[in-house]
C-alpha cells in the first residue's frame, strides 16, 4: 500500500455530486488556497460533446449509460421490486448528469414526520432552519419558479421566472379545477442560456445544472490551486485513528490497481444515498466494530425512495396535434402534498412530459407516407398524471453491502424493500384521486398503477437524528461521536417527503460549508486567543 | 479619349486603391459599387473582390455596436424590465445582421473576420468603421442618457423621423447623415449582388436562432438586406400581430428610453405617438472604460481577476463566433452562444463594484487577448 | 428487397469500420441531396432545405470525425443510393424511403445498412431540425428554438378561455 507522501489537506471529499461540488466551491470561494482532495469512483465523462450530443438525439443514447449499475449489482431482494438500474450516474459530476431537474423544497411538516404520523423520522432541524439555505440553494441552481405560489413558505421569491404551462397542459389544468387541485407550474433549474432544445439529459448548452460543470469552473481557477479531484478513484475504507479523529481515507486508483491513503484535518463524504452508508460500513476497526457511525445498527436501513403513480389516459382525436415540446413538465401541483395527507400519503402530481408523442421520424422510418403521419399525428392521443407518493422509512428495509464488487471498485448492494397492507391501499386511494382527474378530462382510463420505486430518490440510509441511538449524523451533519467526519448526501435526510430530494441536498450543502467555514474561523481565533 | 476629369484615377484604378488601402471607407466602397462603369471597366474578379471588401465592413459596423449595446444591457439591474428586454432584442438583432452579413460574405467564398489583435482592431472608447460618422465616439458605459443619445446616433434611421423633431446633438457633414451611408452601403450590396450574379453557395454559412436563414440567391440577399435595414434604420411599423409587440427599430426603441415614453399608436390621428410613461430602469452606474481598459496597478487583485476573466471569455466568444464561419461551423457558433452567456459571470459582478475614485463602478473593457 | 447486386449484397450486421477515412467533399455532397429527398418525399420542409445544411454538415462531421466513425457507412450508402437511382430513376427515392421490403432486424445487406446507419439517422436529423413545423408545433426534442427571453413564445402555450366557467368550451 502505498501512501502519497505526508501531505495532510484540509479537506478531503468523497464523490464529486452535486452535495461534494458544491461544498468545494463554498470553501474555496472563502478561502482559495483551501487544500481539498476530491475523490471519485467513476471516470470523467465530458459534457457538451457534439457527438455525444448527436448520438443522443440519433440514437437515444447517452454517453454516461454505461456507468449505471446493471445485472445483479444493486440486487432487489425485498418483496417489492426496488429498481436501481438506471438510477445513478457513477461518474464525475454524479448524477446531476443526467437529472430532470425539478427543484422543489421540502414542506415544513416533512421535517416533523415522526411527531407527526408517528412513522419514519423526524429531522433535528426544521424547515426554517433551511429557508435561507433554501434561497442560496435556489440561486445557485438557477431555478425557474412562479413567484405567486406559496407551496413552501419563502422569503423571498424565484430567481428566475417560471416556464409557462403549455397548449397540451390545458385538458388536465382544467380537470385539476373541477376536482379542486390547484395547478402549479413546476420549478425547473435552468440557467438563462436554455435554449429549449428539449434535450435535457445531456444538454448541449450546459443550460440545466450538472454539478460536473462547476467543477470545471473550479479545476480552471488559477486561483483554487489546492483543489484536486482524482477520478476513477473508489474509496474503499476510512481510516480512524481513535474513535472520535478520523485520520485518513483508503482509496483505489483503479488504473493502476494501487491502493492509497490520504490524510486530512476533516472528511465529507458526498457519495449518495447507496455508497455513504456502504462505506462507513466497511470501515470496521477497533473503535468501531460495526463500521464507522454504526454502533445503533442504523446504516442502510430506513431506505426509501418515490414510486411513481400513473394514470393513463387516451382520446382518440388529437386535432391540435399536440405533442412533445419541452423535455420537462410544467404543470404540477402540490395540493395534496400537505399536512392533511401526511399521515395516509402524501402525493406530488405532475403531468406526464413526454405524452402527447409522437415519434414523427420513426413513423417516417417505418415508411409511412405523408398523408399516413398527416393521420397518426391527428389521431389517437394519450395523456397521463402522475404522482410521487411519499413513503415512510421503516426499520427492516434496508440496504446492505453484498459480496463482490462492481466495474468501477464499488461494493455491489443488495436492497431489502417491502411495503405494509395499509400502504398499498393508500396508493390504490391516491390513484382513485388522479384517475378521477383523467374522468374529467373526458377521457378513457387505459390504467392506474403503483410502479416499482426507482431508486432516483433513494434516501434514509444514514440519517441524521439529535441522538446517535436515532441517527448517524447530527443536526450538522457530523457523525455522532466523531470529531471531523461529515456526510452529505440525500442518505442523511430522515423523511423523503413528496418532491425530488435534490433542491434540499443543495441547501443542505451550502448550509454546511457554512458551518465548517465558522468552525475554521472560531478554531483560528482560538489560536490567537492562545497567543494574545 | 475622355478630357481630363476631376478625378483623377480612372474607376478601375480606384477600385484598385480602395482594395489596396489599409483602411477603405464606406464611402468608398458605395461611390465605387454604385458607379455606372462599374460593370463595363472593372473586371468581374475585381467586382467580387470589391464586393467581398464591402461585405467584411458590413460585418465590423454590425459587430463594433454590440459591446456598447452589451454593457448598457447588463448594467440593468433587473433583467426582465421593458428596457431590458428591448435592449437585449437589439441585441439580438444586431447578431442577426452580424450572421446576415457573414452569410453574404461567406456565400460568394469570403470569410468574415470579426477581430483583428493589431492596431487597427475594435478598441474603445472607438469610432465607427469605414470612417462611418467620424465624430461618434463609441464608450463602453452603463445605461445613461448620454449612453442613449450615442445609441440614437448609431441607429439614425434613413428615412424621417416620424414621431416628432429629433435634435442630434451632431452636425452632419455634407448635409446628409451617416446612416444614409450605411443604407447605402446595403443597397450598394444589394444591387451589385444583382448586377454582378456571382455564384453563391450555401456552405460555410450559419442558420439558427441568431442567423435566420441561409443567402445562396440574389433574392435571399433582397431578403436579407430588407431586414436589415428595416429593423436596424426602418421606421415604426405597425403590426397586426396581436401577439407580437409593434415592431420599433432600434432607434425607436433607444428613444423611447431616452424620452421615458412608451411609442404607441394613435387611433384617431391614426400616427405613432410618445404616450405612457416608461420608467428609466434601477441601474448600476457603471463608469465610462477608460481608452485601453483598466490597468493592472490601478485595481484590486479581485477586480483585476474579473476583467481578465471577462477579457479571455469574450476573446473565447468572438474567436468561436469567427470560426462558425470557416473551420468551426455549426459547432462553433452553438460553442459560441453558450460562451456569450458566460460573459455575465464576470460582467455583472464587475458592475457592481465601485472604483475608489468615486467615477462610478467598474466594467468590462472587452479586449482581445490570448486565452 | 429493392435494389441490384450492390444493395443486395451480404455484410455483417456490425458497424462498418470507417475510422480513419476521409469522406470527400463529392460523396458529402451525394448526401446532402439524399437529405433534400427526405423534405421533398414528406413534403414537410418549412421554407426550404437550404437552411438546415450548417446543422446537417456539423452532425456528419461529428459522426465521421469521432470513433467509431460512420464514415465506410456514408460510402456505401452512396454507392447503394447511386445503384437504386440507376435502376429506377426517378422512383429511386420513394421506393427507399416508403417501399423498400428491408426484412426487419439486424441489417445484413448494404441496402439494409444504408438504411439503418444512414438514411434513418438523417430522417430523424431532418424532423427535429425542421420537419416537426409541419404537423404543427413550436418545438420539438433536439430543435435549437431560441433564447427564452425572446419575445415570441418557444412552444405552443396555454391560453385559458376567458369569460367561461372552469372546463366549459
Amino acid at each position: 500500500m502505498a501512501s502519497r507522501g505526508k501531505k495532510k489537506y484540509d479537506y478531503i471529499i468523497v464523490g464529486s455530486g452535486v452535495a461534494g461540488i458544491t461544498i468545494a466551491k463554498k470553501l474555496l470561494e472563502n478561502e482559495a488556497k483551501t487544500t481539498i482532495l476530491m475523490l471519485e469512483a467513476g471516470p470523467f465523462i465530458p459534457a457538451k460533446d457534439r457527438r455525444s450530443w448527436w448520438d443522443y438525439v440519433t440514437l437515444d443514447r447517452t454517453p454516461y449509460d454505461f456507468t449505471y449499475d446493471s445485472g445483479d449489482e444493486a440486487k432487489s431482494i425485498g418483496k417489492v421490486n426496488w429498481l436501481t438500474n438506471g438510477a445513478r450516474v457513477k461518474a464525475v459530476g454524479g448524477s446531476t448528469m443526467h437529472w430532470g431537474a425539478w427543484a422543489l423544497r421540502f414542506k415544513p411538516e416533512d421535517f416533523q414526520l415522526y411527531t407527526n404520523t408517528g412513522e419514519g423520522g423526524d429531522w433535528p432541524i426544521t424547515y426554517d432552519d433551511l429557508e435561507d439555505y433554501y434561497y442560496q440553494a435556489e440561486e445557485y441552481l438557477s431555478v425557474c419558479g412562479d413567484e405567486t405560489e406559496n407551496w413552501s413558505p419563502r422569503k423571498k421569491p424565484y430567481p428566475v421566472p417560471p416556464f409557462q404551462w403549455t397548449a397540451a397542459d390545458g385538458v388536465m389544468i382544467e380537470a385539476f379545477q373541477k376536482v379542486g387541485i390547484k395547478p402549479g407550474k413546476m420549478p425547473l433549474a435552468r440557467y438563462r442560456k436554455c435554449f429549449t432544445t428539449g434535450t435535457c439529459k445531456y444538454c448541449p448548452f450546459g443550460s440545466r445544472f450538472s454539478a460536473v460543470n462547476v467543477l470545471t469552473d473550479l479545476l480552471e481557477e488559477p486561483r483554487y490551486s489546492g483543489f484536486e479531484l482524482r477520478s476513477n478513484a473508489p474509496a474503499v475504507r476510512i481510516i480512524a485513528q481513535s474513535k472520535a479523529n478520523i485520520e485518513a481515507v483508503e482509496y483505489i486508483d483503479n488504473k493502476s490497481g494501487r491502493t492509497i491513503q490520504e490524510h486530512a484535518h476533516n472528511f465529507i463524504i458526498c457519495s449518495g444515498a447507496y455508497e455513504t452508508p456502504k462505506l462507513l460500513m466497511n470501515s470496521k476497526n477497533q473503535f468501531w466494530s460495526r463500521g464507522i457511525g454504526n454502533d445503533a445498527d442504523l446504516l442502510g436501513r430506513f431506505i426509501i425512495s418515490h414510486s411513481m403513480l400513473k394514470v393513463r389516459g387516451s382520446t382518440p382525436e388529437n386535432k391540435e396535434r399536440w405533442f412533445q415540446e419541452y423535455d420537462f413538465p410544467t404543470l404540477m401541483s402540490r395540493t395534496h402534498d400537505s399536512p392533511e395527507r401526511q399521515k395516509m400519503g402524501k402525493i406530488f402530481l405532475f403531468k406526464n412530459r413526454v405524452l402527447p408523442n409522437i415519434n414523427i421520424a420513426k413513423l417516417m422510418i417505418d415508411g409511412k407516407t405523408p398523408e399516413e403521419v398527416d393521420k397518426i399525428v391527428g389521431g389517437p392521443m394519450q395523456l397521463e398524471v402522475q404522482a410521487f407518493m411519499e413513503e415512510k422509512g421503516k426499520f427492516d428495509n434496508r440496504l446492505q453491502i453484498a459480496a463482490g464488487f462492481d466495474r468501477f471498485g464499488l461494493p455491489l448492494t443488495t436492497i431489502n424493500f417491502n411495503r405494509t397492507d395499509a400502504e398499498e391501499a393508500n396508493a390504490r386511494e391516491n390513484l382513485n384521486l388522479m384517475t378521477e382527474v383523467i374522468v374529467q378530462m373526458g377521457y378513457k382510463v387505459e390504467y392506474a398503477r403503483t410502479e416499482d420505486p426507482g431508486a432516483h430518490h433513494t434516501t434514509g440510509t444514514c440519517r441524521m437524528a439529535k441522538t446517535a441511538q436515532d441517527g448517524v449524523a447530527d443536526a450538522d451533519l457530523k457523525v455522532h461521536e466523531t470529531n471531523n467526519l461529515y456526510l452529505c448526501s440525500t442518505g442523511v435526510f430522515p423523511s423523503g417527503s413528496a418532491v425530488n430530494p435534490t433542491l434540499t441536498l443543495a441547501a443542505l450543502s451550502i448550509r454546511l460549508a457554512d458551518h465548517l467555514i465558522g468552525n475554521t474561523a472560531k478554531s483560528s481565533l482560538h489560536k490567537e486567543e492562545a497567543f494574545a | 479619349m475622355k478630357a481630363a476629369e476631376q478625378k483623377p484615377a480612372s474607376l478601375e484604378k480606384r477600385v484598385d486603391a480602395v482594395l489596396a488601402s489599409a483602411a477603405p471607407t464606406v464611402h468608398e466602397h458605395v461611390d465605387c459599387l454604385t458607379h455606372p462603369d462599374l460593370p463595363r471597366e472593372v473586371k468581374p474578379e475585381d467586382r467580387l473582390a470589391l464586393l467581398k471588401q464591402t461585405l467584411q465592413q458590413a460585418v465590423e459596423l454590425e459587430f463594433a455596436t454590440i459591446p456598447i449595446y452589451l454593457s448598457a444591457l447588463w448594467s440593468i439591474k433587473d433583467n426582465l424590465h421593458p428596457v431590458a428586454k428591448s435592449i437585449r432584442n437589439v441585441v439580438q438583432e444586431e447578431m442577426l445582421h452580424l450572421s446576415l452579413a457573414s452569410n453574404m460574405l461567406a456565400s460568394i467564398g469570403g470569410r468574415p473576420k470579426l477581430y483583428d489583435t493589431s492596431e487597427k482592431g475594435l478598441r474603445f472608447p472607438a469610432r465607427l468603421p469605414g470612417g462611418v460618422h467620424p465624430e461618434l465616439i463609441l464608450r463602453l458605459s452603463g445605461l445613461t442618457d448620454d449612453a442613449l443619445d450615442d445609441f440614437l446616433e448609431v441607429e439614425l434611421p434613413l428615412e424621417e423621423i416620424s414621431i416628432e423633431p429629433y435634435h442630434s446633438k451632431y452636425s452632419h457633414a455634407h448635409g446628409e447623415n451617416h446612416s444614409a451611408t450605411i443604407g447605402a452601403m446595403y443597397d450598394a450590396i444589394k444591387q451589385e449582388f444583382e448586377s454582378l450574379r456571382p455564384a453563391m453557395s450555401p456552405d460555410n454559412q450559419i442558420s439558427g436562432p441568431l442567423a435566420w436563414f441561409v443567402v445562396d440567391t440574389v433574392e435571399k440577399v433582397d431578403s436579407a438586406i430588407n431586414w436589415i435595414k428595416e429593423q436596424g434604420e426602418g421606421a415604426v411599423q405597425p403590426s397586426s400581430d396581436e401577439n407580437n409587440p409593434k415592431r420599433l427599430s432600434h432607434f425607436y426603441r433607444f428613444w423611447e428610453v431616452r424620452k421615458r415614453q412608451r411609442i404607441e399608436h394613435d387611433p384617431v390621428m391614426d400616427k405613432f405617438v410618445f404616450g405612457a410613461p416608461l420608467e428609466f430602469p434601477d441601474v448600476w452606474p457603471m463608469a465610462v472604460v477608460p481608452e485601453g481598459g483598466y490597468r493592472q496597478q490601478d485595481v484590486s487583485e479581485d477586480v483585476w481577476a474579473l476583467l481578465c476573466g471577462f477579457d479571455r471569455t469574450y476573446s473565447r466568444a468572438v474567436k468561436l463566433l469567427e470560426s462558425a464561419w470557416g473551420e468551426g461551423g455549426q459547432a462553433a457558433m452553438w460553442k459560441a452562444i453558450e460562451v456569450m452567456f458566460d460573459l455575465e459571470k464576470t460582467a455583472l459582478p464587475l458592475m457592481q463594484i465601485p472604483r475608489p475614485d468615486g467615477a462610478g463602478n467598474y466594467g468590462p473593457a472587452f479586449r482581445m487577448v490570448h486565452a | 428487397m429493392i435494389g441490384g447486386i450492390v444493395c443486395n449484397e451480404t455484410v455483417d450486421s456490425g458497424m462498418l469500420v470507417g475510422d480513419g477515412q476521409l469522406l470527400s467533399h463529392a460523396d458529402r455532397e451525394f448526401l446532402w441531396r439524399v437529405f433534400v429527398k427526405i423534405g421533398e418525399t414528406w413534403r414537410n420542409v418549412r421554407y426550404e432545405s437550404s437552411n438546415l445544411k450548417s446543422s446537417w454538415l456539423e452532425m456528419l462531421a461529428a459522426k465521421s470525425g469521432v470513433a467509431p466513425s460512420y464514415t465506410a457507412e456514408y460510402v456505401n450508402a452512396v454507392r447503394v443510393v447511386q445503384e437504386l437511382i440507376d435502376m429506377y430513376g426517378d422512383d429511386a427515392f420513394r421506393k427507399l424511403f416508403l417501399d423498400n421490403h428491408i426484412p426487419p432486424g439486424p441489417p445484413v445487406t448494404r441496402l439494409a445498412h444504408a438504411k439503418k446507419y444512414v438514411i434513418n439517422e438523417f430522417i430523424i436529423m431532418q424532423v427535429m431540425a425542421s420537419g416537426f413545423k409541419h404537423f404543427g408545433g413550436k418545438n420539438y426534442a433536439g430543435y435549437v428554438k431560441g433564447s427564452r427571453y425572446n419575445e415570441v413564445p418557444l412552444v405552443r402555450e396555454y391560453r385559458p378561455i376567458t369569460g367561461m366557467g372552469a372546463g366549459e368550451k
